[in-house]
């Protein structure tokens, strides 16, 4: 691993339901990401992804690519919609590296659509060594 | 520019295998931490937040129509595990109009129930002047 090394992508397609279980797991039962009325009602085509699922994605590319370094600290801007059944691609690119920090930047789209830009995220710990109280 | 408003009263939650469990099914992490002793996935902070910030928000926006979530930031310190009891406050920290939305930032604190330091939030909402 070295600065400016993209590190390995993380795809998935959330299936239909996951926003009523992300819903029920977190507590945000919003209606545009449940039911089609009140999206529409929105203006939306649908209902859409929670951001915060999207985020907790970036979360776990990065997570991946520090390989048991802990995440420290992530910061996102989202800047389009997500929608159930479409694929998701999580890229990102080494910013910094050291003995003690591993900091990335990352995006997230949907097809051409760009969900979250400007994600960076800050890990840091020794590879492979887990947190401790 | 705004000045920031009061804090919230302090949101328990009690963390459970079931409620990270849930939560870590829901964004597709196969190594669920509740019975292996690890801690929670990062982004469990949006659960044990929730209850401290949504209600900020709400009491915020008073009613308007549809929110956007603009931004999310979040540091975190203390691990969260199975057992703990975790304390959130949340704040309108400032809003500005950018364009058609309306931009109100929020923060949010959490602490275990030693008073170590979880996490910090900072949640940027936007809503739609004229609706989406």
């Amino acid at each position: 691993m070295r600065s400016g090394e993209a590190i390995p992508p993380l795809r998935l397609v959330p299936d239909a339901d996951v926003p009523q279980r992300y819903a029920e797991a977190s507590g945000d039962r919003n209606p545009i990401h449940l039911d089609p009325g009140a999206a529409r009602a929105a203006g939306l085509p649908a209902p859409i992804l929670h951001g915060l699922y999207t985020m907790a994605q970036v979360a776990r590319c990065a997570s991946h690519a520090g390989a048991g370094r802990q995440l420290r600290r992530l910061a996102v801007e989202f800047r389009a919609l997500g929608f159930p059944g479409e694929e998701i691609e999580l890229s990102g690119v080494i910013e910094e590296l050291s003995e003690t920090r591993l900091t990335l930047s990352l995006v997230a789209g949907q097809g051409r659509r760009r969900l979250i830009r400007n994600a960076s995220a800050v890990l840091d710990g020794e590879k492979g060594v887990s947190a401790r109280r | 520019m705004s000045t920031p408003g009061p804090w919230s009263r302090e949101e328990e939650v009690h963390v459970t295998a079931e409620l990270i469990a849930a939560y870590a099914a829901a964004i597709g992490e196969e190594a669920s931490a509740s019975s292996s002793g690890l801690p929670a996935p990062p982004m469990f902070a949006a659960v044990y937040a929730a209850p401290a910030i949504w209600q900020t928000v709400v009491a915020a926006v008073d009613g308007s129509g549809p929110l956007i979530h603009g931004a999310q930031e979040f540091e975190w310190y203390a691990p969260v595990l199975v057992g703990d009891r975790i304390a959130t406050r949340a704040r309108l920290d400032g809003s500005s109009v950018d364009g058609a939305y309306r931009s109100l930032r929020f923060c949010s604190i959490s602490r275990n129930e030693r008073r170590r330091l979880v996490s910090r939030g900072r949640w940027t909402i936007l809503v739609p002047e004229g609706g989406l």
